[in-house]
């Protein structure tokens, strides 16, 4: 259950089960515990039955981490005397195997449970979440405290985390770059592609090659391109041309669309379309990269060191006012009572919110970019634009956001029942209303569930970043596999999991937020 | 009024789903178009708000050619009701409801109180149903909610394609009577699109009965029934068509209001009197007060009995009444049913009103001769 360990790359090392440890019956506790909840089982009132559970899980979480810790800090002390004495002792640790984390897993499984019990007894969504935090608040505690220290990944983060913080927020900040990029594209695609039956398999089929291209190959491939790219200067070369380009397409592709339709002929016509949709892709690619990567410049820059700390925390304020509105609001009285006040409230929250982060956005891009006569000596470099580094990075992550993004849109849209359109057009709705009022609500779970998945997969893929000096949590895990360090890759990797995790709960909230109650699914909305 | 005017529709394979139709419904009216499947009824029926563009010919909409007005002002004003009800799931009901007169920018007070008035007209009290989502209601319920949204913003004219086409034969039922009502109270001019026959004589003023895109016959469900020109629609309106055409007839004309009766309350004796004073062989027992129909009794069971109370044969009249609101069929499958000769009618109550004879619906078959012989000449002719 626990291996004492020398030093950072050892390979050497001695393991120890816990009831091995002489005379010393405390940790039998936990074996006895985890019977528990089968003997429960039996209690038939759903609502005592969720109670007892939750107090259990919670309770074998704490203890599946604090017992071994304890043991392990004996260990430790110890540690001289137990390891053979020939070998290189710095930062002795003890590195917490599978016995651990299926003490973990297992105390957590006895919470959803018992939290799933409290569901269906009809306890409020409020006291669910708050039962469901008390583990890891008190798992947060046993780390706060030192209690963990002698884990191996604790002591890591303790020696080598002063960047953790950082590095967790640049990794999500490439993550919602890259899918607020991915998420104009691909839904964009995904509504052309259900537009049009013709153009829809050869937007699925490109975009599902793009996925095939491994990541690291689409960095080679990048590399020479982008870094001649960003020896141009920024007001000369780039928005001399991009910007009339851009324009200029999109007015042909909008004339040869509509007045096309009516006098050329079918084929020629499609053709005009593609020839020009594949000339637009040269401005538009630039322009995108020049928008993604100051994006990322400036938000990375408005996460990290915050000199706006006013807009910030009103934005901070209005965001948790509107978590709590939502959390509460399903239940008061008060509220569901007086729907107008709390839409009123939701909207103004919302403004609030989004208003500050605009006005912060704005701030740091003000301090971020020059005034504007040294702008024109600018080139693309110093937004970011170079063959390594973040740019290539947001490049491949955005690529690869888009084939569930594409995917999802198309189903979502062409799965909204041809009825349901039927009468809203029959009743006399534009089609501008149809889409926003009928199809893109419709569709909206569905999207969501392609934003979803492609959330986590970024956070996974994000880490590769680091391979071509992207940073974020990718150092530790290339640092590691350097210096052949468990504990370092697993300090960028637990993270990332977490990461994950959190953006897709957080993804899901805002799922059941946004979704009519008259199409959410049964048994959504988390915990 | 609505002007159908030599219209046609040709597909360009160069399939002609309607071809040549000519028809005006006047207003107020509710007509129906029947046909086989393919018949171009529905295509007809989606040229007149222009889900469909017309090939050649033109359509009048009070005058004014429906190609003049904007497709989406013209949809605006005219109801829109189809089989799938097609309600909008992430709306409530009273969303839904309040659909065209949102489009229309009614203000919220006048919304609110047209859907609550919408809801009370279709059968739904609002306080209930106007905060529920469509997967909460029935199907009968959502066919309802389906209406009051085409009523909406209280359109001139009303297009359903087989509205009621969704439920179960009962509810359908249910849902065709109340939906009678409704038009009676708001006389919109409908166009009713339906493959049920049944369901034609039933609800329409008129029906059009079309094939392969042309009119065959367009006339009130009555001269349908008695002359059907032809023999494509004697098939459609089935070999029945004698006894549907009795589904038309109120019983009120061939009420007999003399009833003999008698009085719970009374004696074997004065019952006996009764019948003797009458010449009939058995006669209807009512309560005293109310008139209510309570069961029948007959002379040989008062030979026997001690009093009136032993001898009657006692049924609620639910039983063994028709309502006076029935159809002439729906009285004589009664009368088939239980295997009576008199059928008492009463009322919504359950007071006697009178009495329907198997011979008076005969009459009425009778004095109709259905089919003139030269239109049966001309339609074997034909064929």
């Amino acid at each position: 259950m626990l291996i004492v360990v020398p030093n950072a790359q050892a390979v050497k090392n001695v393991s120890f089960q816990l009831l091995e440890l002489q005379g010393d019956y405390r940790y039998a506790v936990l074996f006895f515990l985890s019977l528990v909840p089968m003997v429960v089982g039996f209690q038939s009132n759903q609502l005592r039955r969720g109670w007892l559970l939750v107090g259990l899980g919670n309770l074998m979480m704490i203890l599946a981490l604090w017992l071994p810790a304890v043991a392990a800090k004996e260990l430790l002390a110890n540690a001289l005397d137990i390891l053979p004495t020939d070998t290189f002792v710095r930062n002795p640790r003890v590195r917490p195997v599978s016995g651990v984390a299926v003490g973990l897993m297992g105390g957590y499984i006895v919470l959803f449970s018992g939290l799933l019990d409290l569901r269906k007894a009809g306890v409020s969504q409020v006291i669910r979440f708050f039962a469901g935090i008390v583990g890891f608040v008190g798992i947060y505690w046993l780390f706060d405290s030192g209690r963990l220290d002698a884990f191996s990944i604790v002591l890591e983060y303790r020696v080598n985390g002063d960047n953790l913080s950082n590095n967790l927020i640049k990794q999500l900040t490439y993550v919602l770059v890259s899918l607020i990029t991915g998420l104009v594209i691909g839904v964009g695609l995904g509504l052309w592609a259900s537009r049009q039956a013709r153009v829809a398999p050869i937007i699925l089929y490109v975009v599902g090659i793009i996925q095939t291209i491994p990541s690291l190959a689409l960095f080679g491939l990048l590399l020479v391109p982008l870094s001649n790219l960003g020896r141009q200067q920024i007001v000369d070369d780039m928005l001399v041309y991009v910007i009339p380009a851009l324009i200029g397409v999109s007015v042909l592709f909008v004339i040869v669309e509509r007045i096309g339709k009516r006098y050329l002929p079918d084929s020629l016509h499609f053709g005009a379309l593609v020839v020009l949709g594949v000339g637009a892709l040269v401005p538009f690619f630039l322009s995108t990269l020049m928008v993604i990567s100051l994006l990322f410049q400036v938000s990375l820059r408005m996460l990290t060191n915050g000199t706006h700390s006013m807009p910030k925390t009103i934005f901070l304020m209005a965001f948790v006012g509107l978590f709590a509105l939502t959390l509460l609001g399903r239940r008061t009285h008060a509220l569901r009572r007086r729907p107008l006040l709390r839409r009123r409230l939701r909207l103004a929250l919302t403004v609030a919110a989004f208003g500050a982060a605009l006005v912060t956005f704005a701030l740091t891009a003000n301090d971020y970019l020059p005034t504007e006569d040294t702008f024109s000596v600018w080139t693309l470099s110093d937004i970011g634009i170079k063959g390594l580094g973040e740019t290539p990075s947001l490049v491949a992550l955005s690529l690869y956001s888009l084939l569930p993004l594409v995917r999802n849109t198309y189903a979502g849209l062409n799965n909204v029942d041809n009825a349901i359109i039927d009468s809203g057009r029959g009743m006399g709705m534009t089609p501008r209303q149809i889409f926003f009022k009928i199809e893109l609500p419709l569709a909206f779970p569905v999207i969501m569930a392609g934003v979803r998945s492609a959330a986590i997969a970024l956070v996974g893929i994000a880490t590769i970043a680091a391979v071509i000096g992207g940073g974020a949590l990718g150092e530790y895990v290339v640092e590691g596999a350097n210096r052949i360090s468990l504990d370092l890759i697993l300090l960028g990797t637990l993270p990332a999991i977490l990461l994950a995790f959190m953006l897709d709960a957080g993804l899901r909230a805002l799922e059941a937020f946004l979704t009519s109650p008259g199409i959410r699914q049964q048994g959504q909305g988390g915990l | 009024m609505i002007e159908i005017r030599n219209v046609s529709k040709i597909y360009p394979n160069g399939f002609r789903a309607v071809d040549g139709l000519s028809l005006s419904i006047p207003k107020g009216d509710l007509v129906v178009f029947i046909g086989p499947s393919g018949c171009g009824k529905t295509t007809t029926m989606r040229m007149i708000n222009r889900l469909i563009a017309i090939s050649t010919g033109e359509i009048l909409i009070e005058g004014r050619n429906n190609q003049e007005i904007p497709a989406e002002e013209l949809r605006r004003n005219i109801g829109y009701a189809i089989q799938q009800i097609g309600l909008f799931p992430h709306m409530t009901v009273s969303q839904n409801i309040a659909t065209v007169p949102r489009l229309l920018e009614w203000d919220e007070g006048r919304i609110r109180r047209r859907v609550d008035e919408l809801l009370e007209l279709v059968g739904l009290d609002p306080d209930l149903y106007r905060d529920k989502f469509p997967r909460q209601l029935s199907g009968g319920q959502q066919q309802r909610v389906g209406v009051a949204r085409a009523l909406g913003a209280d359109p001139p004219i009303m297009l359903m394609d087989e509205p009621f086409g969704a439920v179960d034969p009962i509810t359908r039922e249910i849902l065709q009577d109340e939906f009678i009502q409704i038009q009676h109270a708001v006389e919109k001019t409908i166009v009713f699109v339906t493959h049920d026959i049944d369901e034609a004589i039933k609800m329409g003023d008129r029906i059009a009965i079309l094939r392969d895109g042309k009119l065959v016959q367009y006339d009130t469900p009555e001269t349908l029934l008695e002359k059907p020109n032809g023999r494509f629609v004697r098939d459609f309106v089935g070999a029945d068509r004698q006894l549907k055409r009795l589904g038309l007839v109120g019983i009120r004309e061939l009420l007999d209001k003399q009833v003999v009766r008698v009085y719970m309350d009374a004696t074997a004796a004065q019952a006996k009197e009764v019948m003797e004073k009458n010449g009939v062989r058995s006669v209807f027992v009512v309560e005293r007060e109310t008139d209510i129909l309570r069961g029948w009794v007959n002379k040989e069971a008062l030979e026997v009995a001690d009093s009136l109370l032993d001898a009657m044969h006692e049924a609620p009249y639910s039983d063994i009444a028709v309502r006076e609101r029935a159809t002439a069929r729906e009285a004589l499958s009664a009368m088939v049913a239980r295997g009576f000769r008199v059928t008492p009618v009463v009322n919504r109550e359950g007071r006697l009103v009178g009495t329907i004879r198997l011979e008076a619906i005969q009459e009425l078959a009778i004095y109709n001769p259905v089919v003139p012989p030269q239109a049966l000449g001309e339609a074997t002719l034909n064929e």
